[in-house]
């Protein structure tokens, strides 16, 4: 109880320092799947999910606080104590281990003591070297570390040096002892301090991505997402799954695409599409004058950070939110002249992102601006010299402007959508699924932070071996509109799904067809639609094959179009898939046509998934 | 001495030869990490007691003890040096921590940068095989 207490304690005075350390990587989150595989996330690896796996997440809040990092401000109070509680904590667990490594040395000792002479002496000394050389591997680390915190904080130094140093006299529990003993007394003065304090959150959220679509998967006691019931992975299914006909349509659309492209109507379309919202975009942030806002909340924050007072961290988070909103609103990425199918998908990501800047600022823009007017009046009331009145005039404007102007940006939004969509990025599904809100569990509340999750039972999603779940973690200041401003650490875990063994997939691509022989008229890569069923085979662990080479073997269907004369034409051919699906060749005959045909394909989907995969 | 040395090896001042053959044996011993501490002005003798009581906490049973202190008031006799010369080299520490295999795996120079914790932390070291 004495623990949950302190824990508690230390988390609320935690709350009281500025929300300055985005980006403090958190590494300590445990999984445990159902098929006994256990991963420490989280690392830039990618690990191997069985496709039917479920997963149990446990975060330890000892080791989580030790992975934030705190504001580098020396003049930040608190700060010092908040950096020796840290250290107690690992030097309490340092020392605890460092008396069991005497003791092993000293049961050695006696074996070697007793077995000197006899046979048995070259085993024991060897054991007994074994238990010397732990002992002083846990002993230098404890007490090293224990000599540098005393050197470095005189405070430490002065409240502790003098009982650590009678303590270590004896053994290294009694060193243990003398330093939980102090913790307390911290705590409970920290406890005291941070009485109204606001408390930390922890946020975890997973999403699982397939081909261009993402999904928020439910976490036990973190959201509301519905689950379903279990379904297991269908190995051998003979008719085309969601992904394919997914494929088969983006596949049909980029067919004509590809022609549009061609011929130059594509790009004439998509110039004069990006134009129109630029310049609504230029009239928006002329309305709104976010250069002139953004340079005054630049000026004010650089004042309120100046001041270090932890008081005005919430306004600095405010004032930093607002800021982000505007930032850049204008700037659209320019349109190369490059077709290339990843230059346009570049180009469609990068409006996907400044279709989501809009959506965010439409949906609180007018809000934050509304409550960042108030609290620059309040602070201009309490701390006169802080805020100017320009900044509360061009902030009060440019909430009403905003306010009046949210149908146009609005618009703008789901023009950029559009475009993103007709080159081939369907953002507006990842946006939709962002969009889903968690529930933050707050530290130390006597809840365990774990959590769970079951591939099985994701409701409206069919999973397939490739698709990819990522499970993230976030610690931020409770009270904060805008979690990942107040951000105090962020962890992320991905994980790859894997059937093991061997299974069918229903596969689409986009086919570059080539008559070989036959009656009809030479076809020099007639672009089509294709649909295949591969045969696969999962090793477990072994990303080169499974997510590189990533083989299949089958058949593939395509209507075909060789002959003008014949309505219906179908292709039937053998073909081999590398990557994942990603590239087809294969070699077949149509049969109403009567001709051969080589054709090589691509799957855009599996290219763009790749993409996103790279860019993220 | 404010307490009973239980784990020290005094060393005599006065008789060189005998001080030498006392040290070779203590350094011959097997199984033991070796505390030297040279000197004999008040500070000396608040290490060497510290030094003593953290002995303690390696003892085995009544007969054998894996740390060992030996307290050299006259490092300066020439028998001594004969035996510390070869092992410290020229510059003698005031305090200096052999291993099992008799290399110094820790020191001190100076005498007021000694406190227990800091000369746990180089007995420690002497563990290290």
């Amino acid at each position: 109880m004495a623990k949950r207490n302190r824990v508690i304690s230390l988390f609320i005075f935690l709350a009281a320092t500025p929300p300055v350390s985005r980006g403090a990587v958190m590494n300590r989150m445990i999984f445990e799947t159902s098929s006994g595989d256990r991963y420490v996330g989280s690392s830039s690896a990618t690990y191997e999910l069985n496709i039917d796996d479920s997963v149990e997440i446990r975060i330890d809040e000892k080791s989580l606080l030790g992975d934030i990092r705190w504001s580098s401000s020396p003049a930040l109070p608190g700060q010092s104590l908040l950096s020796r509680i840290q250290f107690l904590h690992q030097a309490v667990d340092a020392f605890v281990v460092t008396q069991e490594g005497l003791l092993g040395l000293k049961a050695a000792g006696v074996v070697l003591e007793a077995a000197k002479g006899s046979d048995a002496e070259t085993d024991a000394r060897k054991s007994f070297q074994l238990a010397n050389s732990s002992f002083s591997d846990a002993a230098v680390s404890a007490l090293s570390s224990l000599n540098e915190s005393l050197d470095s904080d005189s405070e430490l130094k002065a409240s502790l040096e003098p009982a650590l140093n009678e303590a270590v006299l004896g053994d290294y529990g009694q060193m243990a002892d003398v330093l939980r003993r102090y913790l307390s007394e911290i705590d409970q003065k920290l406890g005291k301090k941070a009485e109204n304090a606001q408390r930390l959150e922890v946020t975890l959220e997973a999403f699982i991505t397939g081909g261009l679509r993402k999904q928020r998967i439910h976490l036990d006691g973190y959201d509301d997402i519905r689950t379903g019931e279990p379904v297991p992975f269908p190995r051998f299914q003979l008719a085309l799954d969601e992904r394919a006909k997914e494929e088969f349509a983006a596949s049909e659309k980029l067919s004509e695409s590809v022609n549009r492209i061609l011929n130059g109507s594509f790009e004439k379309e998509l110039k004069a599409s990006i134009k129109k919202v630029e310049t609504a975009l230029r009239e928006l942030a002329r309305t709104v004058k976010t250069d002139v806002l953004e340079a005054e909340l630049n000026d004010t924050l650089k004042t309120l950070v100046s001041v270090r007072d932890e008081n005005l961290a919430p306004v600095i988070s405010e004032v930093v939110a607002v800021r982000d909103l505007i930032s850049g609103l204008d700037k659209l990425p320019p349109l190369s002249d490059e077709t290339r199918l990843d230059a346009l998908l570049s180009i469609a990501g990068a409006i996907a992102a400044k279709a989501s800047q809009l959506q965010a600022l439409a949906n609180s823009g007018p809000e934050r601006l509304a409550k960042l007017t108030n609290t620059l009046e309040r602070l201009a009331r309490e701390k006169p010299n802080l805020v100017n009145k320009k900044i509360q005039q061009t902030v009060l404007v440019a909430k009403d402007n905003l306010t009046r102007e949210l149908a146009p940006l609005k618009a703008s939004y789901t023009n950029l959508l559009e475009i993103a969509k007709a080159i081939g990025m369907t953002a507006d599904v990842a946006a939709a699924a962002d969009s889903v809100a968690s529930r933050p569990r707050e530290l130390g509340i006597g809840n365990s932070l774990d959590s769970r999750f079951d591939l099985q039972t994701i409701k409206d999603w069919q999973r397939n071996p490739g698709d990819e779940v990522s499970v993230s973690i976030r610690v931020s200041q409770k009270g904060t509109d805008d979690a990942k401003a107040a951000s105090l650490a962020f962890g992320r875990q991905r994980f790859r799904l894997e059937a093991l063994g061997a299974y069918l997939q229903s596969r689409a691509a986009l086919l570059f067809v080539d008559s070989r022989t036959g009656k009809v008229p030479k076809q020099s890569f007639e672009t089509v639609p294709g649909a295949a069923f591969h045969l696969r085979y999962g090793w477990k662990n072994q990303n080169w094959w499974n997510e590189w080479l990533a083989p299949g073997v089958g058949m593939s269907l395509a209507m075909l179009n060789f002959d003008s004369n014949k309505n219906f034409e179908l292709g039937i051919a053998g073909s081999v898939t590398l990557i994942r699906d990603m590239f087809w060749v294969g070699y077949g005959r149509n049969l109403q046509a009567q001709a051969d045909y080589f054709f090589v394909g691509i799957n855009p989907i599996a290219l763009g998934a790749l993409y996103r995969q790279k860019a993220q | 001495m404010a307490s009973m040395l239980k784990n020290t090896l005094i060393l005599p001042e006065n008789d060189g030869p005998l001080a030498a053959r006392l040290l070779a044996a203590a350094i011959a011993d097997l199984d033991v990490v070796l505390m030297l501490v040279f000197g004999k002005d008040a500070s000396v003798e608040q290490v060497v007691e510290w030094a003593d009581q953290l002995c303690n906490k390696t003892r085995v049973s009544e007969t054998y003890n894996v740390r060992r202190v030996v307290w050299i008031m006259n490092p300066a006799a020439n028998e001594i040096q004969e035996i510390l010369k070869p092992l410290l080299g020229a510059k003698e520490p005031v305090v200096a921590v052999l291993n099992f295999h008799d290399k110094v795996a820790g020191s001190f120079q100076d005498i007021s940068k000694v406190n227990p914790l800091r000369l746990e932390l180089e007995f420690a070291k002497g563990h290290k095989v």
